[in-house]
């Protein structure tokens, strides 16, 4: 059996740990093992913490949008079709726009793949999030009033039921 | 800005169907190529199957955004 260890140093701090273990056999005849490799990768100091704040300021962003999203889609619809019409743009916009973003995004890196740059752009896949939420901010900002229905008990609805039931 | 919202209906109406057709004509092209695969069939097909209500429901907003339902009176 052979074990090799190899471990690289970068100048950021990062580390790099290559464990290869080969087993070989004393008779010729029988083939050797496929080797097995481990690799152990670190990132520097200075890197983790930049990765840590990075996604920390993401859930920072979504919980910004979590927050009021309940309260303004409830108070969004007039009450009796509250539910059917919250349920629905929500998830829509969730899974419709959200789940479709690996197919989409991977679909125009391919796009973005020419003659002069055959890798393609990896970031061009950010188009499509960011097309999507420029047309919601465009009939978000024209179209959503942000008046506070008067009348939340649907007054105008409850007068067809009849009240003397006695 | 209801004369805004009006104009706009007509950009959104025009939008849907422009989407799908632009799609459809992809997945045409992509799938003609004589390297296209049965996966990139399968993508496509999701892809435009998941677009069509939403580019419908964007005509649909686009008509009666047209029609002035959106107008603060």
């Amino acid at each position: 059996m052979i074990l090799t260890n190899t471990t690289r140093f970068f100048t950021d701090g990062a580390k790099f740990k290559e464990t290869k273990t080969d087993t070989l056999f004393a008779f010729n005849s029988q083939p050797g093992l496929k080797p097995n490799l481990k690799l152990e990768k670190l990132l520097g100091n200075s890197d983790y913490w930049t990765i840590v704040f990075l996604i920390f300021f993401q859930v920072f962003l979504v919980t910004m949008v979590y927050g009021p999203i309940a309260a303004f889609l409830v108070e969004l619809f007039p009450t009796r079709i509250r539910y059917t019409s919250m349920s629905l743009p929500y998830h829509i916009g969730n899974g419709v726009f959200g789940g479709l973003v690996p197919f989409i995004s991977t679909l125009i890196i391919e796009y973005s793949k020419t003659a002069e740059n055959p890798g393609g752009s990896p970031l061009a896949g950010l188009w499509y999030p960011i097309s999507v939420a420029t047309v919601c901010l465009i009939i978000g900002t024209l179209y959503l009033s942000n008046k506070v229905d008067e009348n939340v008990k649907d007054e105008e609805h409850l007068h067809h039921i009849p009240t003397n039931l006695s | 800005m209801n004369i805004i919202k009006r104009i706009l209906g007509i950009v959104w109406m025009l939008a849907g169907p422009g989407i799908l057709f632009y799609l459809v004509s992809e997945a045409i092209k992509k799938n003609s190529l004589p390297t296209s695969s049965a996966n990139d069939l399968l993508q496509w097909g999701i892809i435009i199957g998941i677009f069509i209500p939403i580019g419908v429901g964007f005509m649909i907003f686009g008509f009666y955004s047209l029609k002035g339902d959106y107008d603060l009176k």
